[in-house]
């Protein structure tokens, strides 16, 4: 998490994402993206979760902005968020 | 009750059971819909100890697991201490492919396999040569300690010969260290193997069947896990398609033939067989086609043919795999999907052919309330058990391990509550 919260800070994202393919990661998820509330910087970039056992109750769950089920889905999701035209 | 009371009554509710199972692979719907109960680190949770403990505490293990199949009085379960009571053996035989608890991740962490490139591209033609002596000498030094000194012996076909005594390499330290650790591992695996016994003995005589007591891969993924690794194989799919064939079909020879052997000496005709990188997410339609379903029906078939009856765990998403995994004879399978969205897709397609088994998506029981696992049970319920679908009630593989306890009771009671 500390990892991620100074990568944040250096590299100024505009999307953050966040990959685990097991149902242990729900959690990790979960916590990480509160510590980004936390820290005052939830606002500042999008967030996108994915991975095998990733669906719309764990993005609820983790409260992700959205989730992908392929390495397409997520440059999509980033083209739409930065509105970029494809 | 007297003794013999008590085991005539079980022995009722042991056939009555099985039958449930038994006719959903035949395409009759029992009284109601069966419950099947598998678990791994979810145990040590319900039993309040380590996912360590579980692994090594054999007494332990046998009794949670005994437990829980007595709470959830499900219609059949999998042998769960022989499928989690694996952390002497796999330390005996000083595996070095994986990460258990306790050993390289937490005591309180699952598994991690170490995917590697264990065979390299070069060394497909070594293996097609002599799968054999390539895995004796190759392969298998790389996977465990205990097989480490076999890389140090000669070609096996040079050891004949007039008068046999080109053996000098068994007097290697490496080799004999191999040998005696090999031997004493084994027995750690008679022992483990002998509380699986215990568990399937002890609920058989409290009216429990075993749903299977036969784990086998299939043949492409035996190539993909645990030889050329994910990633490589995948590349193989493009640069090394013949070889890849070739390979997947040297190893499935073995695989039938062992397998088949297997699960007609355990006495059980449902052999478990799992899939991993089929998936839509991993491959194309065609490549599918070509690479793995045509070994991998030769398998099935072949099963079906000595007699038993496989039971195939589709993992991932396999939504573009319907229509080809439809072509088995009817009333033989059982699928398994891990995708509950994945079965009554399945039975619009293939409900007059196959069983079906699974039903509640990891992400409800893990992140869920009691109330979403009774809804998720009620909806696979009318959309499948309803529609005359064959439905065996798990999760996609089993309780996932994070799952609240009260999430497992919903999930059971709901069974009850919606389908008999
Ligand atoms: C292949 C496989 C194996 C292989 C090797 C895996 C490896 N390379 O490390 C082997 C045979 C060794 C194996 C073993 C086991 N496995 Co396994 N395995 C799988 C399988 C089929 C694929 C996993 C994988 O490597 N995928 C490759 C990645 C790239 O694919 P992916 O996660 O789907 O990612 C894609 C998308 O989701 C998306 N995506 C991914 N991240 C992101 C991020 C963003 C932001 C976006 C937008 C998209 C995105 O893009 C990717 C490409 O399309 C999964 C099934 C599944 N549903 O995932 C089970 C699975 C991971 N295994 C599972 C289990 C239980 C096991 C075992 C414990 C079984 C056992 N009891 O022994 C062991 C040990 C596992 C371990 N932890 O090491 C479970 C894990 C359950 C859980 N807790 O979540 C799974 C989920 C199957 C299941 N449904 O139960 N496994």
């Amino acid at each position: 998490m500390k990892t991620f919260i100074e990568e944040i800070n250096a590299y100024e994202p505009d999307v953050v994402a966040l990959s685990g393919f097991l149902t242990l990661a729900f959690d990790s998820m979960k916590e990480t993206i509160e510590a980004f509330d936390k820290e005052g910087m939830r606002s500042k970039f999008k967030i996108m979760i994915g991975g095998g056992q990733i669906d719309e109750a764990v993005r609820t769950y983790t409260s992700a902005d959205a989730f992908g089920i392929n390495a397409v889905e997520a440059v999509n999701l980033c083209k739409i968020w930065l509105g970029v035209k494809s | 009750m007297t003794n013999l009371e008590q085991a005539t009554i079980a022995k009722a509710q042991y056939d009555a059971r099985w039958q449930r199972i038994m006719d959903c692979v035949a395409l009759k719907q029992p009284d109601r819909m069966p419950t099947i109960f598998y678990a791994t680190f979810w145990l040590a949770k319900y039993g309040g100890i380590t996912y360590k403990e579980l692994m090594y505490d054999y007494e332990k293990s046998l009794e949670i697991s005994k437990k829980a199949v007595l709470e959830f009085e499900p219609d059949a379960a999998s042998n769960l201490v022989a499928r989690t009571a694996m952390g002497r053996s796999m330390e005996a035989i000083g595996l070095k492919t994986l990460k258990w608890p306790g050993h390289g991740v937490g005591e309180h962490q699952p598994y991690q396999y170490i995917d590697r490139e264990y065979m390299k591209s070069e060394e497909y033609e070594e293996f097609l040569f002599d799968p054999s002596d390539y895995c004796l000498r190759k392969f298998l030094p790389q996977v465990a300690e205990a097989f480490e000194g076999f890389a140090h012996l000669p070609a096996l076909p040079t050891l004949s010969g007039l008068r046999a005594i080109n053996i000098r390499a068994f007097a290697k330290p490496e080799v004999r260290a191999s040998l005696l650790q090999l031997m004493a591992a084994a027995e750690e695996v008679e022992q483990m193997a002998g509380y699986g016994a215990k568990f399937a003995n002890d609920i058989c005589a409290l009216g429990y069947p075993l749903i299977t007591d036969t784990f086998a891969g299939n043949p492409y993924d035996t190539i993909a896990d645990y030889w050329r690794g994910g990633i490589s194989t995948m590349k193989d799919l493009f640069r090394h398609k013949e070889k890849l064939m070739a390979s997947v079909d040297k190893v499935g020879g073995y695989m039938r033939d062992q397998m088949i052997a297997t699960a007609k000496a355990s006495g059980n005709p449902i052999v478990m067989i799992t899939t991993h990188w089929h998936a839509d997410a991993f491959m194309s339609p065609k490549q599918f086609e070509m690479f793995y379903w045509p070994p991998f029906k030769k398998q099935l078939m072949a099963f079906i043919d000595a007699g038993l009856i496989p039971m195939v765990l589709w993992e991932h998403d396999c939504t573009k795999r319907m229509e080809t995994i439809a072509d088995v004879p009817a009333g033989k399978c059982i699928y398994w999907f891990e995708r509950t969205e994945n079965i009554p897709k399945a039975q619009k397609i293939m409900g007059d052919t196959v069983a079906f088994r699974g039903g509640v998506e990891a992400s409800t029981m893990v992140t869920g309330k009691p109330e979403d696992v009774d809804l998720a049970v009620k909806s696979i319920v009318e959309k499948v058990w309803a529609k005359g679908g064959n439905l065996m009630l798990d999760c996609g593989i089993g309780i996932p391990d994070e799952t609240p306890v009260e999430n497992v009771r919903a999930m059971f009671d709901a069974a009850r509550k919606y389908a008999g």
